[in-house]
């Protein structure tokens, strides 16, 4: 936008500079050439008037002189033709030639027209000017008297008025230009810096910090009022999006007191229940450890959707201490848990993101491959990102699936029954991105699900 | 065993003081933290909710330990790792997170009360519990059914440690997972579940650890229930 503003600019005040300039080389052009043809036409007339005895009387040596003095002064020639347009003098020898524009000049001298004033001569127009006088008497004419003048020095001169002009343009497109580039940047800042706010704004609301304000009352004034605008717009968003964090957060721990009172009153059945209903019985105290951990998964996701500071993780130390957590689970369901990939890697994200995300993909890795597979956990370095990848030859998800496996509460159709909250990948990709990475789930070829964590490296 | 309960919630207040009646205990109830320090005369162990109306508990934890010896287990809604650290900072004995089961509350309250008496006496616990057979020996970390030494490894020994010292009550999963690993996890109550069954099956004996649906494990003592 910058670019075409300063286009537009130039723009302008290059058609201002041409829109002065070019009458004003041309009618200057054409003043000097006024000036010449009209100095020519008198010396032509006075010539005319003087040829008339020198022809009536067929004497002209006097007048042969004259014009000889004159074209050695002035370097232009003068011709005496008689009536049928042959040369009488001639100020010089041989005597010159004259062109098709002189023989016309002549013919109309002949009919006593005026001489016609000629178009403006433009420098590369080398053809000199010829002028053509009738030389009378007693209203007959006698003769014609041609001057043939060269305009080298008019043109020259519209050479030298003209580059002046080009010159002047330039300098005011110069110095359009000085003047509009401050004047653009004055316009685009509060754009330039909403473009940059944006990008702050998103990070800020997703991290849960107050974002800097856009607006710093600077540029035209709709701009300033548009930077406002979006300054309050963020503070609203980030707001709206803390206090819903909040809520998550708050509902999770006062839903913990009924869920106490309840569990308490359900243990005080404990071995007053009939024995047919002994069986229900149990069942409500798993329901309500079973809510418990609900909670405990709508805690985690709000504390891994709010901001926290990142820290550089030792990915081995991670990576090993949930291999070893994991383990017993793994080999008790018939599964074999395999670490791959180089180790030394260091990563950036919040404290413990490492653990949170493989606890979360073990899981649903332990949880769905059938007995005899294996899960590879394998570090790698790509680009400036490291990644932690979680590889079962479990059934996989369908492709349409992959995308919506992170939302919240999502779990696979097939898998409604299954123990679990459906909020561990969601927990998980909060928690990378919170770390400036990403979490992708792919479908590796040969079957299983493949889930990549990637991390800033440190 | 009298305990005093600092507790806003009416309905939590009045579920608990019945269940803790019958294990013998009696109760006092507030329902403010202001006052608390001034209720201490004649109380074993105090239960102390974190969120309570008119001050901070954390303050009022540390105002009852400035006062008195007694034993103090906070009881909260705010499981996280920074609040059971300021809990027990602040002076608790014991940190417990809401929704607990009453079984687990009873045994603590056990716990703390005991360690301030033992402190307050002599040294030693007991080192080795014996049962139905089974001597766990809780300096050591060894195991013996009969004459015969089982191997373990270190987490299924803890787990029975728990389970041993608990003295046949009920040990939640939950407090089991924390105690023994530290932190609890997706997969946690599952893996628990593996050590059980792994421990049954060394040590031969598969009534000795007993499940508690819906709540969790003890160690079943002979001629109990």
């Amino acid at each position: 936008m910058g670019a075409r503003l300063l286009v537009i600019m130039v723009l302008v005040v290059g058609l201002l500079a041409a829109g002065l300039g070019v009458p004003l080389a041309l009618a200057s052009a054409a003043a000097s050439q006024q000036d010449l043809f009209t100095n020519r036409l008198i010396d032509t007339i006075y010539y005319a008037s003087s040829a008339e005895r020198p022809l009536t009387e067929a004497d002209t040596s006097q007048l042969e002189a004259a014009l000889r003095r004159y074209d050695e002064i002035y370097g232009d020639a003068v011709l005496v033709l008689d009536t049928s347009g042959d040369a009488v003098v001639a100020s010089r020898t041989p005597a010159p030639v004259l062109d098709e524009n002189g023989r016309e000049r002549v013919t109309l001298a002949l009919a006593r027209q005026p001489s016609k004033p000629y178009p403006l001569i433009l420098p590369w127009d080398d053809r000199p000017l010829v002028l053509a006088e009738p030389v009378l008497a007693d209203t007959e004419v006698r003769g014609v008297v041609v001057t043939i003048s060269s305009t080298a020095a008019v043109r020259a001169d519209e050479l030298r008025t003209w580059s002046l002009v080009a010159v002047a343009a330039l300098v005011a497109l110069a110095l359009g230009v000085l003047v509009a580039l401050p004047v653009v940047r004055w316009i685009l800042r509060p754009v330039r810096r909403l473009d940059e706010g944006t990008g702050r704004v998103a990070a800020a609301v997703l991290a849960g910090a107050r974002p800097d304000p856009v607006s710093d009352n600077s540029g035209p004034p709709e701009l300033r009022r548009l930077s406002a605008s979006f300054d309050r717009m963020a503070e609203q968003v980030t707001q709206a999006y803390s206090a819903q964090r909040a809520f998550v957060a708050d509902a999770s721990h006062q839903l913990r007191n009924p869920l106490t009172a309840l569990s308490l009153r359900l243990s005080n059945l404990h071995g007053r229940v009939d024995a047919d209903a002994a069986e229900d019985h149990v069942a409500a105290l798993e329901e309500a450890e079973r809510l418990s951990t609900l909670l405990d998964g709508l805690l985690a996701l709000a504390r891994a959707e709010r901001t926290v500071p990142l820290v550089p993780l030792a990915v081995d130390d991670g990576v090993d201490d949930r291999l070893e957590a994991w383990r017993p689970l793994a080999e008790h369901s018939g599964l074999e848990l395999v670490r791959d990939g180089p180790r030394g890697l260091r990563a950036t994200g919040p404290a413990g993101a490492v653990e949170t995300v493989l606890d979360a993909v073990l899981d649903n890795a332990v949880k769905f491959t059938p007995a005899g597979g294996t899960v590879t956990v394998r570090t790698a370095v790509r680009g400036d990102h490291v990644e932690i990848a979680v590889r079962d030859t479990g059934p996989g998800l369908a492709p349409d699936e992959l995308d919506r496996a992170t939302d919240r509460f999502w779990r696979s159709p097939g898998q409604i029954n299954t123990e679990g909250s459906g909020l561990g990948l969601a927990i998980a990709a909060r928690t990378v991105e919170l770390g400036g990475g990403q979490l992708l789930l792919e479908l590796p070829s040969g079957g299983g699900l493949r889930v990549v964590a990637r991390l800033p490296r440190a | 065993m009298h305990i005093l309960l600092v507790e806003d919630d009416d309905r939590i207040a009045a579920a608990l003081r019945p269940a803790l009646h019958r294990h013998g205990m009696t109760t006092t109830r507030l329902s403010h933290g202001r006052g608390a320090v001034d209720a201490l005369a004649g109380v074993d162990v105090v239960l102390l909710d974190l969120g309570l109306p008119d001050v901070d508990g954390v303050d009022v934890c540390r105002a009852i330990r400035a006062a008195s010896e007694v034993p103090v287990i906070v009881v909260s809604a705010r499981g996280e790792v920074d609040d059971r650290i300021l809990g027990l900072h602040s002076g608790a004995d014991d940190y417990l997170v809401k929704p607990y089961d009453i079984g687990e509350l009873v045994a603590r309250v056990h716990a703390v009360y005991r360690r301030r008496r033992v402190e307050s006496a002599t040294e030693g616990v007991a080192d080795v519990v014996e049962v139905d057979g089974v001597r766990v020996d809780l300096t050591r970390h060894t195991v013996a059914v009969g004459d015969r030494p089982v191997t373990l490894t270190r987490k299924e020994f803890q787990v029975l440690a728990l389970l041993a010292s608990s003295g046949g009550a009920v040990c939640t999963r939950n407090r089991i997972v924390a105690e023994v690993w530290g932190r609890t996890w997706a997969g946690a109550n599952r893996t628990l579940d593996v050590h059980v069954a792994t421990l049954r099956t060394k040590l031969g004996r598969p009534e000795l650890v007993q499940t508690v649906r819906g709540v969790g494990y003890r160690l079943g003592l002979p001629g109990a229930e």
